[in-house]
């Protein structure tokens, strides 16, 4: 429900720029590109519109916390029934804190110091080929094992808190291994809602599927970034 | 149609008989084709790293399909049926090359045969380093003999038995007790009741290698002891299928899930007892296997019949002996409502720490609470659990300090089932085995370091245990006593965590 939210929020984030182009890369018209690029680096960076903070912690939401479900659930039947939320609630206290700290040196990283140094597109063509490849690397698929790791749980006591929170905290490192170029991309592609969306699938296709085809992943990514490119520059 | 058949009644026709002699021919020329790096599709190692090889992936040659072996899986039995396929090809190929018989195929070793006490043997043409069949065509060594197998406490390549102390590890009757595949019910979704507790015959639904998965019972029980009753190559899936009788072993495994699909009612389609998942994520699974031109592609619905091409083979005999009649099982208080239901196990008590499996027995306590989520709303305050199960989980490490463990819960005082595991049985709830944990344990490993995972329908025991006043509803003893352990002291595996549930 929350990850729905923080969706709908996303969408919001991308709709005032939308009627520029055919498709949703939030704000690259033509006429509105250097607005853009400073309204996007303003909430990227928390700096304008006072929502920095705010659309990171939603695009994490988003993006990140449905591929916790399998691991909430062992949470929840790994513990002792009246503990279930609160081991649930410290579990994501732990993973959420990770990738907020990650997806604000992303941002940073990408908006702050990449952008400027090589330009967008340069800093958006080198996401798009890094997730691509990222994708069919066997180091992937190794990474990826990991996302699935449970671990025992002290029954009762701070121990059972600390356990907790350790498995979010060890969670969210697994999870950035395996999903960081995916969210350097959907960073550098101003958190279009079709993009986002497009790798969210890839993301979830990945670590819930019997058997995840990374060629097919790896086309996706390629895919819905050539498209967005493709109605990008013409106005760039 | 090709006929597997039993290799102790061709070793009592004859030691070499020529389906023992041609495989050992076949075995030496595959052995031949290893070269360096392994990467003939038909060679022998090619054929082992299917299985399991310990050599890192960044150094394998390329486009081998290697370490792909199902294990704690739904896909257990499929798998390994399609990988005895592509074996058995390349070695009838090989043999025709050499000169033998085009309908040649592979034997299987039936340890479990109460009746022959031979077959608790490894079968003679497996145990001589040298081979004696007296035709000149005899390889310098013999290719079927492993001298790394077991020699403690018995000499398996000396010809010893099995020890009748054992026969919980070659018993087929509780896997023969289970009547379903992977469930306890139908065929719908399964519940976390099932998918936590109930294994089946062939296990749980799992994806493919899946992490965290169990074991169905005829993985455990024979499959994982046989394993390492055998020891040496076989008793770690990275080198077991080096051991030319892990081939054997796992044709009788092939042979087993026949027996048990015969048990099923053929007039009744609609009863799914004994009979394989229906559903299409199972059977629509896909598995390549091998390299090259002779590479096989299959999915799990296209070797269920095994009469039926691609496959056609059948056993030569699918009698078990002493199949169990199913008893129902064990439910202490009827459900008010009696139409399907779901039920929630609900965790009661745990172990703290992590428990060490070591050479002597180890005794753990779990203090148990009264149930406050939905065993209480199910029951009602202070009422009997409707089920009772036990779980050993997050087995880790990568030295076993023995073949593997019994479980048993609140024994009496000074009680040592160590020295004689026949002991003890009405308390006796599971086992632990320890093929595989190696591989399980490793972070980036196709289990996701999550280590092996056990669970134990103790129902029965819990209502004995407090009919005899013997349950103390808040603590728990679990006693986990080696079985075969290692001559020295140490290993390093522990278990992760013991956890008893209510339903």
């Amino acid at each position: 429900m929350t990850a729905v939210v923080a969706w709908i929020f996303m969408a919001g984030m991308s709709h005032p720029h939308a009627s520029h182009t055919e498709i949703t890369p939030a704000g690259m018209s033509h006429a509105h590109t250097s607005h853009t690029h400073a309204s996007h680096t303003g909430i990227i960076l928390g700096r304008g519109h006072g929502q920095g903070t705010l659309g990171t912690v939603a695009m994490v939401i988003a993006m990140m916390l449905p591929l916790t479900l399998a691991n909430v659930r062992h949470l929840s039947l790994s513990s002792l029934w009246r503990r279930r939320h609160r081991a649930i609630a410290a579990f994501l206290v732990g993973y959420l804190a990770v990738w907020i700290v990650v997806q604000t040196v992303i941002v940073g990283g990408t908006w702050g110091l990449l952008v400027p140094l090589i330009g967008w597109e340069t800093a958006a063509g080198i996401a798009m080929v890094t997730a691509a490849l990222w994708e069919v690397s066997p180091i992937k698929r190794q990474r990826l094992r990991r996302c699935h790791r449970t671990v025992p749980l002290a029954p009762r006591g701070w121990r059972a808190d600390a356990d907790c929170a350790h498995y979010g905290v060890t969670t969210g490192f697994s999870c950035v291994t395996m999903c960081w170029a995916l969210m350097v991309t959907a960073t550098a592609f101003f958190h279009s809602f079709l993009v986002m969306s497009v790798l969210f699938g890839v993301q979830l296709s990945g670590r819930y599927q019997q058997r995840p085809s990374p060629g097919l992943a790896s086309l996706a990514v390629l895919g819905v970034c050539l498209l967005s490119f493709a109605a990008l520059l013409p106005h760039h | 149609m090709f006929e597997r058949r039993d290799v102790w009644e061709l070793s009592e026709e004859d030691p070499w008989h020529e389906i023992i002699w041609w495989y050992a021919r076949a075995v030496t020329a595959m052995q031949g084709r290893d070269g360096t790096d392994f990467s003939d599709p038909t060679s022998w190692r090619y054929l082992a790293a299917i299985h399991g090889i310990s050599i890192p992936r960044r150094s394998w040659p390329r486009g081998v399909t290697w370490r792909e072996c199902q294990h704690n899986s739904w896909f257990f039995l499929p798998w390994h049926r399609i990988y005895l396929h592509y074996f058995e090809s390349v070695v009838r190929r090989t043999i025709v090359a050499l000169g033998g018989p085009g309908d040649w195929a592979l034997p299987y070793w039936d340890y479990s045969d109460p009746r022959r006490p031979d077959v608790r043997k490894l079968p003679p043409a497996f145990r001589e380093p040298r081979m004696s069949s007296g035709d000149p065509l005899d390889p310098p060594v013999n290719p079927l003999f492993v001298s790394e197998r077991r020699t403690t406490p018995f000499n398996i390549n000396q010809g010893d038995e099995i020890p009748p102390e054992l026969d919980f590890a070659l018993d087929t009757a509780t896997a023969f007790g289970q009547r379903f595949f992977s469930r306890l019910t139908v065929d719908l979704d399964p519940s976390p009741e099932e998918e936590l507790f109930a294994r089946g015959f062939g296990g749980p639904r799992t994806g493919w290698n899946w992490a965290g998965g169990m074991p169905g019972v005829l993985e455990v029980v024979p499959h994982n002891w046989v394993h390492g009753i055998v020891g040496g190559w076989m008793s770690d899936p990275t080198t077991a299928a080096r051991d030319p009788i892990f081939w054997l072993h796992h044709a009788n495994l092939d042979r087993l899930w026949e027996a048990w699909l015969a048990l099923g009612d053929p007039s009744d389609p609609d009863n799914r007892e004994f009979r394989n998942p229906s559903t299409a994520r199972w059977r629509n699974m896909w598995f390549k296997v091998g390299g090259g031109a002779s590479t096989v592609t299959l999915r799990v619905r296209e070797v269920l019949d095994t009469t039926q091409p691609p496959l056609n083979y059948r056993y030569s005999n699918i009698a078990v002996p002493s199949v169990p009649t199913p008893a129902p099982v064990a439910v202490l208080a009827a459900s008010a409502d009696q139409g399907p239901q779901e039920f929630f196990p609900e965790k009661v008590g745990a172990s703290e720490d992590r428990v060490p499996l070591e050479t002597t027995a180890t005794e753990v306590e779990i203090a148990i609470g009264a149930p406050s989520g939905p065993a209480l709303r199910e029951r009602g305050e202070g009422a009997q659990p409707r089920r009772v199960y036990l779980k050993v989980e997050n087995v880790r490490g990568k030295e076993p300090a023995a073949a593997g463990y019994l479980v048993y819960v609140n024994l009496p005082p000074g009680a040592e089932p160590a020295t004689d595991p026949t002991t003890y049985k009405d308390r006796r709830v599971g086992q632990i085995t320890m093929f595989g944990v190696l591989q399980a344990s490793e972070p980036d490993g196709e289990h996701s370091g999550n280590g092996l995972t056990f669970s134990y329908d103790i129902t029965d025991v819990y209502k004995r245990l407090q009919e005899a006043g013997e349950w103390d509803p808040e603590r728990l003893q679990v006693a986990l006593v080696p079985v075969l352990p290692g001559a020295a002291q140490g290993g390093d595996v522990s278990v992760g965590q013991v956890s008893l549930f209510y339903t």
